[in-house]
């Protein structure tokens, strides 16, 4: 960052303009294109939506993992996870 | 970033293994249970691989432990209180992010804030991964 701010909970401009770059990279390309021009407030709204989005990956996962648990063998499918992990 | 996958995929394995003896037809868990436990075991995963370096992490791991044990109390004129965390007032446009970042209410700084949101949107990124492989190498399994 190019310079410290105090930690007082104004925030410049500068740091708004730097903050709206930055959450703009946060966003997955399909998000991203409707956000060209958007302002900091869009920008906020549509992280939370994707961090929401993510949590509820979250959720249905850890529920279709659970279904799924009866044939799980823990140590074979780490070998295999972090094998593919590593490959890409 | 690969060895944060590794190590995060590692230990999200090691955790789910614990699932494994509590699942004996002697002492069966419910299925809401297990899917609980492994949702819980996501977000340690997470907070173990991002360490205690983030407000996030931290914040996870405290609520983590919490739903383990009751409620702080204390002795305030003779009656019981629940301790909760205290809410700091946060500024315009960022409330709904605050909420959403674990441990997000305490942070002050706008510029912290969007560190802390990169960072855990990575993380969280990163465990939707691991938890999808573990679900394609799984359902294959059974078929094979």
């Amino acid at each position: 960052m190019s310079g410290r701010r105090s930690s007082g909970s104004r925030i410049t401009e500068d740091e708004i303009n730097e903050l709206i770059s930055k959450l703009q990279l946060l966003l997955p390309e399909a998000r991203r294109n409707s956000m060209a021009r958007a302002s900091a407030t869009k920008l906020l709204n549509e992280t939370c939506n994707y961090i929401k989005s993510l949590h509820r990956e979250m959720d249905d996962l850890s529920d279709r993992l659970s279904n799924l648990m009866l044939t799980m063998d823990t140590d074979s499918a780490q070998a295999e996870i972090i094998r593919s992990l590593l490959l890409h | 970033m690969q060895d944060m996958n590794a190590m995060q995929a590692t230990h999200f394995l090691r955790l789910l293994s614990r699932l494994k003896p509590l699942m004996a037809p002697t002492l069966p868990i419910s299925t809401s249970q297990q899917t609980k436990f492994i949702l819980k075991s996501a977000y340690a995963s997470m907070a173990y691989a991002a360490g205690p370096r983030r407000v996030w992490s931290r914040a996870l791991v405290r609520r983590i432990r919490r739903n383990r044990r009751r409620p702080t109390m204390r002795i305030i004129n003779k009656r019981r209180h629940v301790v909760r965390p205290r809410r700091r007032p946060a500024e315009g446009g960022s409330e709904e992010l605050r909420k959403v970042i674990p441990g997000g209410d305490t942070i002050l700084n706008g510029a912290r804030l969007v560190e802390e949101t990169s960072d855990y949107v990575q993380f969280l990124r990163t465990q939707v991964i691991i938890m999808k492989a573990l679900v394609s190498s799984f359902s294959k399994g059974q078929h094979g």
